[in-house]
């Protein structure tokens, strides 16, 4: 197998003509599509009999994720002094603030476990991936908006059982992808949160026989298990609102491009991961939750030949490709915000919500 | 709507892609054997006939792993694929591909689902460079191994004849570097390993600009592109919602496949525009062994784009997306098909959207639309 099978270098003249194709207005894409349109995937939901909820998304080019989601009960490590005084408070029947102290989960109680193939499972991109993916699903109810549900408004909140016992998530991924072509090199993070938001959708933990302070007990019929996160026309949840979705966005030339395919990302001025969710209960809301900015691969590329090779090493010969220097300015940083929060983050939210209530 | 999410793909035990099986059913027989090859089309028509080889019969559509046994009766002849070095007595035929099994006659060979490219001499090919060795570059010609492309087989800018000197080799990243495309000939194929040695001494070969890249993949029973036919023509977009003018196609038989604007030079023939200055010195000279030396300047070697309108860029998307959609529908990529599946996605276009800049090319997504540039390929 050669080497070049998982680098996807281009020729300092493809990445010229991509740059400017991209940069022109409205921008033109290698694969023809919008710059707000996604590349279509197919999805299912429940496909792994062992797990509590799980999903399967695919795109064309061949890629899958496969993602198993399962809930086990865990002691809940006790703080050595707080606890008393914590146990105390519920005891007496405070129903405020300590209520709502007792109900806060640890985001450590979320794990999420990546395997992609081609990577070291030691990789330092493979962990940043990981954190990627599962901070925004930790993130704490108060940054997210205010919610009227009786449920726990984040999920590590819902976890909490009792004072001594709380639900550990383990979220599973596996990417399954062809050992070469046009998909190398392509970042995998759209398909992979998909997924996982898919699964999380479709995650169901049993309902629970104990009540209060008892050792939990299971219900073992599956068919009155609760929802993780709540769904429509169903009252009780773990977890109120959806679970977030990351977006991949690229800028280049003063373009925001979405969903960006592998050689679209090669010649990008600046990557973005946006996630966002739903902001209460209507469709119509997007809240952003987290913005991380990628590291672009058009820094490490060879600049283009020029014709003339009289002039000066600086000077910007127009159908010449330079490397990237430099970062990205905050006009247009706030003109991702912009459109994530407009139409795009809306229709996706609503995309994913109808197929949900469809097929899920 | 910014996202399409499809139900998954039915459970088939079916090689080859559902696309093409869908097309299959809901179009005539006869006719979508006419793009297949001729090795899957006795496949294909008679999807249901199960052949009988030994003790048990296999379905045609059927997929061997390699090991598999396939037959022990001494009638059959072992072909590509298979192999009855595994036997003691070396009559049992094994499968060493994966894929359907092929027979013609008495002769059993399997047909891999999907193989690299075999390297062989004379084959126009695509490769990218991967790196920069002693007076040789290594490149990716989609082989099982990297072909060699040697310091003494390209045109060094100042005369064929001119002797190589240690400047040029410390200045070989000035020809090609690493990630660089290029289109040259097979010269020969190593006899023990299979590893190519290209060539690109001729104006026709070199360098490629003004365009963009797409593999379809290798050879087996998928897609990839046809041999021993034309592999380098100009498609007219001007029929296109945007008008793009004339568009170069170059059809490596690795599978590797160039689009660039034409540009116009009438010093050389059609097709040979890839590797020559638009504003060559030598316009309009005729050009002979005598002046090779001023059309291959140092300019030959630059990565210097020419301006391309945007119409181009649409059109040049738009076949993008229709070999793709040919590649993914199992169809092999030949000239005829290009130019007939560029003319369908064209109709097509105008015809379901109001043909505005905006609306062109997003329906190239759309999987339906896809289907029915293959079935127009295979139909028409």
């Amino acid at each position: 197998m050669p080497a070049s099978a998982s680098t996807s270098q281009l020729s300092p003249a493809e990445l010229s003509y991509l740059h400017s194709s991209l940069s022109s207005h409205p921008p033109i894409r290698p694969d023809a599509r919008l710059p707000t349109d996604f590349r279509p995937f197919s999805a299912e939901t429940n496909v792994l009999p062992n797990t509590m909820g799980s999903a399967h998304v695919g795109f064309a080019d061949g890629r899958e994720a496969v993602v198993g989601v399962r809930a086990e009960v865990e002691r809940t490590a006790q703080v050595a002094a707080g606890s008393d005084a914590r146990e105390d408070d519920t005891e007496m029947g405070d129903t405020g603030d300590s209520k709502t102290e007792r109900a806060q989960g640890k985001s450590s109680w979320i794990s999420l476990t990546l395997t992609l193939p081609g990577l070291r499972d030691d990789d330092p991109g493979l962990f940043f991936l990981e954190e990627m993916l599962r901070e925004v699903l930790v993130v704490p109810s108060s940054t997210t908006s205010t919610t009227t549900a009786a449920a726990a408004g984040s999920l590590q909140d819902g976890l909490v059982i009792n004072s001594r016992w709380h639900w550990r998530l383990h979220i599973d991924v596996v990417l399954i992808s062809p050992p070469e072509g046009s998909a190398a090199g392509s970042y995998p993070l759209p398909l992979l949160s998909m997924a996982i938001h898919l699964a999380l959708r479709d995650t169901r933990i049993p309902r629970l026989k104990s009540e209060g302070e008892e050792d939990p007990l299971a219900d073992d019929d599956w068919e009155a298990s609760v929802h993780l996160y709540a769904k429509p026309g169903k009252s009780r949840c773990f977890a109120a609102g959806v679970p977030p979705i990351t977006l991949l966005v690229m800028v280049v030339g003063g373009n925001v491009v979405f969903d960006p395919n592998g050689t679209e990302l090669a010649v990008a001025d600046g990557v973005f991961a946006v996630s966002i969710a739903r902001a209460g209960s209507e469709n119509d809301l997007v809240s952003i939750l987290a913005v991380r900015m990628l590291e672009t691969s058009a820094r490490d590329t060879f600049k283009g030949v020029p014709r003339n090779e009289g002039g000066n090493e600086w000077d910007v010969v127009p159908g010449v490709w330079r490397p990237k220097l430099g970062g990205v300015k905050r006009a247009v940083l706030t003109k991702v915000m912009k459109a994530v929060l407009g139409d795009v983050g809306k229709e996706i939210v609503g995309s994913l919500e109808a197929f949900v209530v469809q097929g899920g | 709507m910014a996202v399409t999410i499809l139900p998954p793909l039915p459970d088939t035990d079916d090689y080859l892609p559902s696309r093409s099986k869908h097309y299959n059913a809901s179009s005539d027989a006869s006719d979508s054997e006419g793009g297949m090859s001729l090795d899957s089309e006795d496949i294909d028509s008679r999807p249901t006939k199960r052949m009988k080889i030994g003790k048990h019969t296999i379905s045609r559509r059927e997929i061997v792993v390699p090991g598999e046994p396939i037959t022990d009766e001494t009638q059959w002849m072992r072909g590509h694929g298979t192999t009855t070095n595994l036997s003691p007595a070396a009559t049992l035929i094994t499968a060493t591909l994966a894929g359907p099994i092929t027979p013609t006659n008495k002769l059993l060979s399997v047909l891999p689902i999907r193989a690299r490219y075999t390297p062989e001499v004379g084959d126009l090919v695509l490769g990218r460079i991967v790196s920069v060795e002693k007076s040789q570059w290594r490149v990716d010609v989609a082989a099982p191994l990297l072909a060699k492309l040697s310091m003494s087989s390209i045109n060094l800018p100042g005369g064929a004849l001119r002797r190589r000197t240690a400047n040029d080799e410390l200045q070989m990243r000035r020809y090609f570097q690493e990630g660089d495309l290029l289109v040259a000939e097979v010269q020969s194929v190593g006899s023990m390993d299979g590893a190519a040695t290209l060539h690109a001494r001729s104006l026709r070969y070199g360098k490629l600009r003004n365009g963009t890249f797409l593999a379809v993949s290798g050879t087996g029973g998928g897609g990839g592109v046809v041999r021993s036919r034309r592999q380098q023509f100009t498609i007219n977009t001007n029929t296109g919602a945007t008008g793009g003018g004339e568009v170069d196609v170059i059809l490596g038989v690795n599978g590797y496949v160039w689009l660039s604007k034409h540009i116009e030079d009438s010093t050389f023939g059609a097709g040979s525009k890839d590797n020559t200055p638009s504003n060559s010195k030598a316009g309009g000279v005729h050009l002979g062994i005598n002046n090779l030396d001023e059309a291959v300047s140092s300019e030959a070697y630059s990565s210097q784009n020419n301006m391309i309108e945007e119409g181009t860029r649409r059109e040049i998307a738009r076949l993008t997306e229709v070999i793709r959609a040919l590649a993914e529908g199992a169809v092999r990529v030949d000239e005829d098909g290009v130019t007939r599946g560029y003319e369908v996605a064209v109709e097509l276009g105008l015809s379901t959207e109001g043909a505005t800049v905006e609306s062109s090319g997003r329906e190239l997504l759309d999987q339906e639309f896809r289907r029915r540039v293959v079935e127009g390929v295979l139909g028409g």
